[in-house]
């Protein structure tokens, strides 16, 4: 999107400047109001203007104007309004009450009529030529808007290192005084902020000096100052509201600093098109395991471990709605259409208190708002997918749909083997997504969002296996004034799997598992004051679960049906958080949440008696709940604090303490996570799991932010973690408490992040090094893992190295490159064998005692844009990348099999040779 | 919920082929990094009137061939009323009941075990499940889950009480062996002394006295073949797969037996065959059943920390036979391939290439290369005989060299039926 907005800039700027030299008004009025001068306007030149009367309100002005150019008379005419003009092309204009339309107007449309610049100089600035170019390949539109300023007249006999450069910043609407702005040199790692009076004064060194000023909900004006001598600068700064999105890309270059939460990182699905990946399939969820903190516990595995947390204990939103399994065939592919995400916002240390219900992450997945002017899309050719997504504007300016769509041909790939018995089998995907935006007004934004994937997997013609997500969501945000801002969203979500057996036996079936939830948040931004920004919500969510049944299929088959009992669940929760200012260095961001939750009948519950392990014999009763019936209560208060101190503007420290409840459980008993786990809620057998993190960091950014640098130590406790007794049976298990095994987490870690953020070579370098334990304990001997000590737990991988790197040739060509190590994760290994039966057999003992090999893969991309003519119909894009360029036989999983009697040792490994792939992209 | 379980790890199994070129499942040489040397008891008795039979041995690491027996221990069986069964070592690790012993339904049993090193062993008290007989036992041609063609054994269990039934499956088949390429001549005199007899290698060949064309094979089950009723609708088993015999298994090729023994059994041995099933049975590429420890029901006595491994197992026990031909389900098609490929016809030469001698003090020296080609295959036992060599002697390369091969051969196995099983008809063998 962002080559359309250049676009769009460049030749805004060229109309303006046309239209300022050909047409020159000459009239006056005296005492009437603005809409007859408007009027007037219209009547003698070309010009037509679209407003609401209703704006001027009974204002009277008096302006006499001669050979004036329609920019000094409109600027002289709403000089005392709040009223903005935007040239629409060279004879219309259309005004705005308020905000500004784009940032792209030019910046000395703001001084025309304010004296902006006192200068000694005497230099008309406006006059000036754009700023020279300083850095050849960094030239951005943005940068050629910046007005230069010359301060003092260079005095040879006295010239000094440093000169005093002092002024007023000033709202310029208002012209009120603005105070504790922030005004950087960011070319020189220099700031100042202002007094309350709005007054500055920096030392600057002779010579270019780039000054910007930043400040939340004021727009960021940038000067060239080229300082020759003392001398006096007034920063006009406009108030910017719609505008936010851009003022936190700039903010975004301090956030690394800045931000008092910890643990929070952010993936660009745009940026993430030059990361090599497994046949070239775009995968943002993979490029997070690339962040410290952040793995999985094998290649291709489903699921990511957060901090050593658990892969259930992660919360992936898209706009909103929970994704319970977002990723395609067992996890090798994301289940998420590249163009449509827009980015990725991980938060793995201090939650914010908005967010709540899982223990280790929240993946905030966010899709792109659509083009309300221009019909535009995307669309990619890979191995594997093939991708679309379009923008549909519905009502310019305001409304707008997205469509994208994605799918596997891997049928068709299956169906050309020679094989016989594959070309039978199925095995595809795809996903849909459509969102819909509308800027109903500019107090009221409406987002619809409306997900399905679905995997199906055969290998019979008769027989099927699939599993399904569907997500949605409603936001509705309302600005209720300058201070308060909020929002209510109803979300629904749904992931289930089915399987459909018709084989030739009369065991044929039909299985099916399915959790659904539904959500109702309504929160509120209130800003306080320039040091409080509160903010505050209540979210309800109603669980359903559909544990599992089993039908026969078929008049002939002998299966039993079952069906395990619907399990219902309520989680609630009310929060208040302040993001508090104390001093221009220090920070706190406070909040805390009260978590409630209920199971729900109708229910019954089996009570099993105390102090002797829990089995079908210990059980020594029933209880029956009717429909929504509490059958029990758990919840309380979770703790979200996160505190910043800058050291200096660019290094901070950071600290975070928090807790966290989860109601929802993956009944598992695998090693790696299986499509086929299932979601449990809490009951009166099944506490929720709970949690306490603390984490401490610094944060250093270098060379005016290109460099980001972060050191961050954590230490996580959890309770009530599950796992299951050795063989449990978890499939329609219908005492399912009975296998159910809840111990102690303990996870720690140190994680080491240098980013490069722009240059010819970006891209970023982590390094965890982190340990995760669980322990079991009972009295009981059945109840216990490995004597009831701590042990690693199954994705503990102390050391983990991840390069990624990006190097532009040239705008067209650039080479990518991704590296990982990683520790080799904890494996239960045979202790030998024993004859039994006729047969061999092996035998296990304590868990996770051994490791596989240690992990680690190189993989190269090259990129080709296509070329950059700004006419061209479509854009193109090139990716070339080798995934695994070394073919490092990573073993995936080690086990051990009795084959006619004898034990065969066996080793898996997933991508054990170099894959090679192309993908093209294009956009329209 | 086997039958899911076994659908869903072919699943995965799929998706390991559709990764394909990419994913790969490779054996590699297990070593033992941790060796726990513990006791294993394998006492699967059952309620037939005969000599009941324990084994006992010990663990064993990866780099050791087979389990040591132990030896010297007291085993005994005993009763709810106190009654105690001695078994006797009859062989190293082998233990057997003094005489044939009637287990009877509705008794508890244990079984006691002390090692010579002083450890005791007790199990947890068992019960003889009732008698059930195994039903019809039916052949069907039927493609398998993978829509592989093939022959489905089926079993029926008849007659179960109440409840949910659990039974363990083994079978015994024996099958029809007739060699494709049979010759009733055989090697005779095989005179591999060059020296001292002075007339040279020589081989000949006689008339066959024994029978070598037609054999029968038998083959034992040793994967574990577990089945309940817990999934279905009656507590009958009806026709459930204990044998899946592929259109191209060589063992179908005639006529086809198989005994189908049923080991009707309790929940929870069912339990522990399953969990070790599970744990021994290849899976997906991407996920395996997380293993661990798993115990029997046979604890050390006054220690938490002694492993035992094994099961004592009490079933009742019903077995039948079944027979079919080949041809009643393929009347047209050609036979399943033979066991091994016959189509190689060899002719080893009865004097390798380069053999020379000389004279050397009166003395005959071989001074090229020695060893009979042909003689050195057969006392390796690799092949027969199975015709003559007509240009044997003459002539025939384009170098002048002579042929040296008397014979033409083939793998034994091709020839001689014994290779591949017994030539003695068995016992319960019925022609149609």
């Amino acid at each position: 999107m962002r080559y359309k907005i250049l676009a769009l800039t460049l030749f805004l700027a060229h109309a303006l400047t046309f239209a300022q030299t050909t047409n020159t008004l000459t009239f006056s009025a005296q005492d009437s109001d603005i809409e007859s001068v408007i009027k007037q306007i219209e009547s003698l030149s070309p010009y037509r203007f679209y407003f609401i009367s209703q704006w001027f309100g009974s204002k009277k002005v008096s302006v006499d104007f001669a050979d004036a150019s329609l920019d000094e008379v409109l600027t002289e005419l709403f000089k005392e309004t709040d009223i903005n003009y935007y040239q629409l092309n060279e004879n219309e204009v259309v005004l705005s009450k308020n905000n500004t339309i784009y940032d792209s107007l030019p910046e000395d449309f703001f001084q025309k009529g304010t004296p902006v610049v006192t200068d000694d100089t005497g230099v008309d600035p406006e006059n000036e030529s754009p700023t020279p170019i300083f850095y050849a390949d960094e030239t951005s539109t943005e940068e050629e808007q910046i007005e230069t300023i010359r301060i003092g007249r260079e005095n040879r006999q006295d010239r000094q290192a440093r000169y005093t450069l002092s002024g007023y910043v000033r709202n310029e609407k208002t012209n009120e005084p603005i105070g504790d702005i922030a005004i950087v040199v960011t070319n020189r790692g220099l700031g100042t902020v202002s007094d309350e009076n709005g007054y500055y004064q920096i030392s600057l060194p002779a010579g270019r000096n780039l000054l910007e000023t930043r400040f939340i909900g004021m727009k960021s004006v940038k000067k060239n100052v080229i300082v020759y001598n003392s001398g006096q600068l007034d920063i006009f700064v406009g108030e910017s509201v719609q505008q936010l999105s851009e003022v936190i890309l700039e903010a975004d270059k301090k956030k690394n600093v800045e931000e008092e939460v910890t643990g929070t990182e952010i993936i660009d699905s745009e940026e993430t098109k030059d990361i090599p990946l497994v046949l070239g399939e775009r995968n943002v969820l993979q490029v997070a395991t690339t962040l410290p903190g952040i793995s999985t516990a094998g290649e291709g595995a489903l699921g990511i471990n957060v901090r050593g947390g658990k892969t259930d204990q992660n919360l992936f939103l898209m706009d909103n709605a929970v994704v319970y399994n977002p990723t395609h065939f067992f996890g090798i592919f994301q289940a998420l259409n590249p163009f449509v995400t827009k980015s990725v916002e991980i938060y793995k240390g201090n939650i914010p208190v908005e967010f709540a219900g899982r223990l280790s992450s929240v993946f905030d997945i966010q899709t792109i708002d659509g083009n309300t002017d221009k019909f535009a899309g995307e669309a990619s050719i890979g191995p594997v997918t093939a991708n679309i997504a379009l923008e549909v504007p519905i009502k310019e300016g305001k409304s707008s749909l997205v469509l994208g769509g994605r799918g596997a041909y891997s049928d068709w790939i299956l169906r050309s083997l020679d094989d016989e018995d594959l070309s039978n089998s199925e095995a595809s995907f795809y996903d849909v997504i459509i969102n819909y935006t509308d800027r109903i007004n500019e107090n009221n934004r409406l987002k619809a969002t409306a997900y399905y994937s679905r995997d199906n997997f055969s290998i019979t013609s008769d027989s099927l296996f699939g599993y399904s997500n569907r997500a949605a969501s409603v936001e509705w945000k309302h600005t209720f004034n300058e201070r308060n801002n909020g929002g209510l969203v109803l979300s629904n979500s749904r992931y289930a799997f089915d399987i459909e057996f018709d084989g030739e036996s009369n065991t044929d079936f039909d299985l099916g598992y399915s959790v659904e939830e539904t959500e109702l948040k309504l929160y509120n931004n209130f800003r306080y004051s320039d040091k409080h920004t509160f903010k505050y919500g209540i979210a309800a969510k109603l669980y359903t679960v559909n544990p599992g049944s089993i039908d026969p299929l078929g008049p002939d088959s002998a299966i039993n049906p079952i069906t395990v009992p619907e399990e219902k669940g309520f989680e609630g929760g009310i929060y208040i958080g302040d993001n508090f200012t104390i001093s221009e260095k220090f920070a706190i961001n406070a909040g805390v949440r009260y978590s409630f939750f209920a199971a729900l009948g109708p229910s019954e519950q089996r009570v099993y008696a105390e102090g002797v392990p829990r089995n079908q014999g210990s059980q020594i009763g029933t209880e029956t709940f009717d429909n929504n019936e509490v059958i029990e209560t758990y919840g309380g208060p979770e703790l979200r604090l996160s505190a910043r101190y800058l050291i200096t503007p660019d290094f901070s420290i950071k600290a975070s303490v928090n807790n966290m409840y989860q109601y929802i459980h993956t009944l598992s008993n695998t090693t790696t996570v299986s499509p086929i786990d299932t979601w449990k809620l809490s009951d009166s057998n099944i506490k929720p799991q709970t949690s306490q993190q603390a984490t401490l960091g610094f944060f250093k950014n270098f060379e005016d932010d290109m460099f980001e640098v972060s050191l961050e130590g954590f230490y996580k406790r959890s309770q009530d973690v599950l796992d299951f007794k050795t063989g449990a049976q978890l499939l329609l298990n219908q005492q399912i408490e009975t296998e159910v095994l809840q111990g102690d987490g303990r996870a720690y870690g140190v994680e080491f992040l240098l980013r490069k953020n722009r240059g010819k070579l970006n891209g970023w370098l982590g390094y965890t090094y982190s340990r995760s334990k669980i322990r079991f304990d009972s009295p009981f001997p059945e109840e216990r893992i490995n004597g009831g000590v701590f042990f690693p737990s199954n994705y503990d991988r102390p050391h983990d190295v991840s390069l990624i790197a990006n190097y532009k040739f040239t705008r067209r060509y650039s080479l990518s490159l991704n590296f990982a190590y990683q520790t080799g994760r904890p494996v239960t290994y045979p202790i030998g064998q024993f004859n039994f039966n006729n047969a061999e057999y092996v035998f296990y003992s304590n868990r996770n005692e051994f490791r596989i090999p240690d992990y680690y893969r190189l993989d190269l991309g090259v990129n080709i844009e296509g070329n950059h003519k700004i006419k061209k119909l479509a854009h193109s894009f090139w990716t070339i990348s080798v995934y695994n360029v070394l073919g490092r036989n990573n073993p995936y999983s080690v086990f051990f099999v009795t084959e006619a009697g004898e034990v065969r040792a066996l080793q898996s490994s997933i991508f054990a040779i170099p894959i090679p792939s192309i993908t093209y992209n294009f956009k329209f | 919920m086997k039958v899911i379980a076994r659908y869903i790890s072919n699943l995965f199994l799929l998706t390991g082929v559709f990764l394909g070129f990419q994913a790969c499942v490779e054996p590699f040489e297990a070593t033992t990094e941790q060796f726990e040397n513990a006791l294993v008891v394998d006492a699967r008795l059952t309620d037939e009137n005969r000599v009941q039979v324990i084994y006992l041995s010990r663990t064993f690491p990866f780099e050791s061939e087979i389990a040591a027996a132990e030896t010297n221990a007291s085993v005994s069986l005993i009763d709810e009323s106190g009654n105690r069964m001695e078994f006797l070592e009859s062989e190293a690790g082998t233990y057997r009941s003094t005489g044939p012993m009637q287990l009877s339904v509705g008794t508890r049993y244990q079984l006691e075990i002390q090692t010579s090193d002083g450890m005791n062993y007790l199990s947890d008290p068992e019960e003889l499940p009732s008698p059930v007989a195994i039903g019809d036992i039916q052949a069907i041609r039927r493609p398998d889950d993978l829509g592989e063609d093939g022959i489905a054994i089926l079993v029926d269990a008849e007659g179960a009480s109440g409840g949910t039934n659990f039974y363990r499956y083994e079978y015994e088949e024996t099958f029809k062996i007739i060699a494709p390429d049979y010759n009733p001549f055989e090697w005779d005199e095989v005179d591999d002394v060059f020296f001292a007899d002075g007339d040279g290698y020589e081989v000949t060949v006689a008339p066959r006295t024994e029978e070598a064309q037609t054999c029968f094979g038998t083959q034992h089950s040793l994967d574990l073949i577990l089945a309940s009723t817990a999934d279905l609708s009656t507590n009958e088993l009806d026709d459930f797969e204990v044998r899946f015999l592929k259109s191209d298994n060589y063992t179908i090729s005639h006529r086809y037996s198989i005994l189908v023994k049923q080991y009707h059994q309790t929940a929870e041995a069912n339990s522990y065959f399953t969990t070790l099933e599970d744990f021994s049975s290849s899976e997906s590429v991407f996920t395996s059943t997380q293993p661990g420890f798993l115990g029997g029901n046979i604890r050390a006595v006054n220690t938490e920390n002694a492993l035992v491994l094994g099961y004592f197992e009490l079933s009742s026990y019903s077995e039948k036979r079944f027979f079919f031909n080949y041809r009643d389900f393929y009347p047209d098609e050609d036979l399943p391939p033979y066991a091994i490929n016959c189509a190689p016809l060899g002719s080893p030469p009865l004097y390798p290439e380069g053999f020379h001698f000389t004279f050397i003090d009166g003395e005959l020296v071989v001074d090229g290369t020695a060893g009979s080609p042909l003689i050195s295959a057969i006392k390796a036992g690799l092949i027969d005989y199975v015709g003559d060599n007509p240009t044997y002697g003459e002539v025939i390369d384009e170098e002048g060299n002579r042929d040296r091969a008397p014979f033409y051969t083939k793998s034994k196995a091709c020839v001689d039926c014994r290779e591949l099983g017994s030539n003695v008809v068995p016992d319960f063998w019925i022609e149609e």
